[in-house]
């Protein structure tokens, strides 16, 4: 049967979504509230739309290439020296994410969940799933990412409405008191929570309507802006900017003040660590796809999926290797900075594509 | 050391050639016919008799008739199965013109010879609905052997092939699988053409197509497909007549064999094919654009393109109100997650995150478990398996036996086991919350293998708690969304996402929204339902 393959249009949007929310939910009114204090808020609806902003230059980046992911156009933009160093930093990038995704994700699921389970049998046994799932092809990631979405948006809306009543108003009342300078340092830690919108560099070759990947995909960052948003707003209106920049997991602490049913539905942070772990599912699996299939088209082959499995013990070291909470700081920094240089990169590659004619509707197709 | 010898004895006996006579009449049993007879028929009327001979004559139940037609001197032959054909139509139909009226009719002057006799006896002689002709030996042994009888005329090459089937027969009755309380309670039979006959009785346009073929090298088994032209994606049709061209196999079994060799993948606990025993919920497949696939000696037609969402669904959901139907399917849903999961998560809990249950369930969940020595994982599986054991007994033994096992193994072991202190009240109570809600589930076989899945779960919940759990449900739904039923995604219309489908998914929109075909079986003609003119007029204005 010759059906049309391809992703959806809901399927762009929920695998952009699920891609960017992940670790960082869980902590994000943290680190909106130690940077800009009170003004968390705003700056996570500013860093939201700038976020929006460098999306749709990737999206139109991409639809100059339409048959290619960033791995192969940008050795045609940049050359092809430079083109496959950016290829070589997008694969150590993209494990990195992988690896420090599956090691925060395990730290916070022993110290939630189960204290006494190696951390080694928690992330072998996460890693093997998503391999598992890679393993399908795009389809099956943007099919779970799909699938999953409702679920995650639905419990995350929860936590927010749930708590909405107890936000104190009066604690904003000295919003934007502190000058500029707290929102620009704030813009630049909130913006590695928005990362993961990567995943739009490869998208357009395997995507069904092309014309509507720039609607959708922007979409995509809409959601986790307005849940974000929806956390941090509520995070600082209930315990103020300062308690919050001092709580590990700010969102646990919101979803436990919630109680169902009387006292029926009394832990529902367990809940929502169990939702949780579908969103980092969704984010490793987005990540590892973007590994595999950067290092399969870096080495020019077609077929990724042996490579799923040799990248797997890798990221497994990686993620292992840190000792401490310090260590692992250290390599989420590294992976930020890199995460950050990677995704602006497209705006001079833009530049560059159209300053050296490549790309375009002539050799689109 | 016997067995040895024995077969040595045997060696030296078919080496003997005193014993070459004997053992050429035995390869007269063992090898095939077909090796031994030209398939050609002659047009020596006796030569044709023994070539049917060759084929049956071992059988006890093939009739082999010689009489001669009217007082023309023409012999005649009549092959048949007794007990496949009716006895009145052969008497009555057949031999009573050939032989008797016949002979009246030459007395007025009409004259047969070898010229004329075929024609003559094929238009004017038999009064029989469905006459047709073979010209070689295996067409018209096929024929025999579905109950059909030959007429052997001498002076021919080919043969006349009458229609008299009638065999006995199980008789229409209530589908025992799928049971509905306001609906038809007719059910498919065993015979195809009883059950062809009640999807023509359901819907009667002639653009219903059913198509027959045989499969089965053997067993030669009626196969049909029906769909409806214009609503099934032709598309669709093509990759199903491939399928099961490829089928290359000596017999096939049931409806259920022939599922599995033509699925989508065979290594998954869940059907890729909805099996229905019900002519009226076929039908209403049809309608959607899907086939149906009925397959001889099997009370069941499969249905394609499936999905997963259609194993919860039941007939009955589009008579009763839309409001209730949505709520009984909610219901499934439910029951569905507590089927899987119950077991799975009430492990979790008990032995891994006790702090989670509210604190005075805690208590007496504790109070319970004292006495019984085993992990709660161990408890578990030792009473799943009992109630898996208590149903799959209940399944095979007679109606009435089945229920006093029922209430032996409900009542007496679950009470005897709780106060021998084996297993608590409340593994007890878990264990069978979920039996009942794997009943819920309208199909048996989506039911059977949802089942399956609490096991792997409970051990997964043994070792992880609530995490291996998720991990099982992370599992189970790569393993749906990877899945297809005729290149149609398993899970839509969940996944991929079709809004229009969402009105008959978890609940079943009000019968006068449906206007459109569903998208996930294919259909070609979307428009299901055109009557929306008068209703928007009510709506806009308010006016009744």
């Amino acid at each position: 049967m010759k059906k049309p393959q391809g992703l959806s249009n809901f399927q762009i949007t929920a695998v952009v979504t699920q891609s960017i929310i992940g670790l960082i939910m869980l902590g994000i009114a943290r680190r909106a509230a130690r940077m800009a204090g009170i003004d968390g808020v705003f700056v996570t609806l500013i860093t939201g739309v700038l976020s929006a902003a460098v999306a749709a230059v990737m999206i139109l980046l991409g639809n100059r290439f339409p048959n290619q992911t960033v791995i192969e156009f940008s050795q045609e933009i940049l050359g092809k020296f430079l083109g496959r160093l950016f290829g070589a930093f997008f694969v150590f990038y993209t494990m990195l994410v992988t690896a420090v995704t599956v090691r925060g994700f395990a730290d916070a699921l022993i110290m939630l969940l189960l204290p006494k389970t190696p951390i080694e049998f928690v992330m072998i046994t996460m890693l093997i799933l998503c391999s598992y799932c890679v393993a399908g092809g795009i389809s099956s990631v943007a099919r779970i990412n799909e699938i999953f979405l409702p679920p995650v948006i639905i419990v995350i809306s929860l936590v927010i409405l749930m708590n909405i009543g107890d936000v104190d108003l009066f604690r904003y009342r000295a919003v934007f008191s502190n000058g500029i300078k707290p929102i620009l340092s704030g813009i630049a830690e909130i913006s590695t929570a928005y990362l993961g919108y990567e995943i739009l560099f490869f998208l357009s070759p395997v995507v069904k309507n092309k014309d509507k990947m720039m609607p959708y995909g922007l979409a995509g960052i809409a959601i986790p802006l307005v849940l974000y948003s929806g956390l941090v707003f509520v995070s600082i209106g209930i315990d103020g900017a300062s308690a919050t920049a001092d709580i590990i997991y700010p969102t646990i602490q919101l979803a436990r003040r919630i109680s169902l049913f009387g006292s029926a539905v009394e832990k529902f942070d367990i809940l929502f660590i169990l939702l949780w772990i579908l969103s980092i599912f969704t984010t490793i699996i987005t990540f590892l796809y973007m590994a595999s299939i950067s290092v399969t088209r870096l080495a020019g082959l077609r077929n990724y999926k042996p490579f799923i499995f040799m990248l797997i013990p890798l990221i497994y070291m990686i993620a292992i290797l840190p000792a401490n909470i310090v260590d692992i700081n250290t390599v989420v920094t590294l992976s930020d900075y890199i995460g950050t240089a990677v995704v602006l990169s497209c705006i001079p590659m833009l530049l560059l594509s159209i300053l050296r004619k490549k790309g375009g509707k002539k050799n689109g197709s | 050391m016997a067995l040895w010898e024995n077969q040595m004895k045997i060696r030296k006996r078919n080496k003997n050639p005193k014993n070459r006579k004997s053992m050429e009449e035995r390869q007269s049993y063992t090898s095939r016919s077909e090796d031994r007879v030209s398939l050609t028929l002659s047009r020596d009327g006796n030569e044709n008799l023994e070539k049917f001979k060759a084929f049956l004559e071992e059988s006890s139940d093939a009739v082999f008739r010689q009489f001669e037609l009217g007082t023309s001197g023409i012999s005649c032959a009549l092959v048949y199965i007794d007990g496949l054909v009716d006895n009145v139509v052969i008497q009555q139909m057949i031999m009573r013109p050939m032989m008797i009226e016949l002979s009246k009719l030459e007395k007025t002057g009409i004259t047969i010879g070898k010229e004329n006799a075929y024609n003559f006896v094929e238009n004017n002689v038999i009064p029989v609905g469905e006459v047709q002709e073979a010209d070689t030996l295996d067409k018209a042994m096929r024929f025999v052997m579905s109950g059909e009888v030959v007429l052997i005329l001498d002076g021919y090459d080919k043969v006349l092939i009458i229609n008299a089937r009638g065999w006995p027969d199980r008789g229409i009755s209530d589908p025992d699988t799928e049971g509905v309380i306001r609906g038809a309670k007719e059910g498919f039979t065993e015979t195809l053409r009883t059950n062809t006959a009640l999807l023509r009785r359901k819907c009667k346009d002639p653009n219903m197509v059913i198509r027959t073929i045989q499969l089965g090298r053997r067993s030669k088994t009626d196969v049909a497909y029906v769909y409806i032209k214009g609503i099934t994606d032709p598309d669709l049709i093509t990759e199903l007549e491939e399928r099961l061209s490829k089928i290359d196999i000596d017999q096939i079994f049931s409806s259920g064999h022939l599922e599995q060799l033509i699925e989508d993948s065979s290594n998954s606990p869940l059907p890729q094919m909805q099996a229905t025993e019900r002519p009226d919920k076929t039908v209403a497949n049809l309608m959607e654009g899907r086939i149906a696939i009925l397959t001889d000696n099997s009370p069941f037609a499969l249905l394609i393109p499936a999905t997963f969402a259609q194993f919860f669904q039941s007939p009955e959901d589009y008579s009763e109100r839309w409001i209730t139907s949505s709520f009984i399917r909610t219901l499934r849903w439910i029951a569905s997650f507590l089927a899987v999961f119950t077991p799975a998560v009430y492990i979790a809990l008990v032995s891994f995150h006790s702090g989670l249950i509210p604190i005075r369930l805690a208590l007496s969940i504790a109070a319970t478990r004292s006495g019984v020595p085993f992990p709660s994982i161990v408890e578990a599986i030792i009473m799943e398996t009992t109630i898996e054991l208590l149903r799959e007994s209940g399944a095979r033994l007679p109606k009435p036996i089945g229920q006093t096992i029922g209430i032996v193994g409900g009542l007496i072991i679950g009470e005897a086991a709780v106060n021998a202190g084996l297993t608590s009240p409340t593994m007890v109570i878990v264990v069978s919350l979920t039996a009942i809600a794997s009943f819920v589930i309208p199909t048996y076989s989506a039911a059977i293998g949802l089942r399956t899945m609490r096991f792997p779960l409970m051990l997964l919940a043994g070792t992880m708690g609530l995490y291996g759990v998720m991990l099982g449900f992370i599992a189970i739904n790569i393993h749906l969304i990877s899945m297809k039923s005729f290149g149609m995604s398993y899970m839509t219309p969940q996944s991929p996402l079709i809004l229009q489908d969402l009105k008959d998914f978890i609940i079943r929109g009000p019968a006068k929204k449906m206007k459109k075909r569903p998208v996930q079986s294919y259909a070609i003609d979307m428009v299901r339902m055109d009557m929306d003119e008068r209703e928007n007029h009510e709506e806009t204005t308010g006016i009744e």
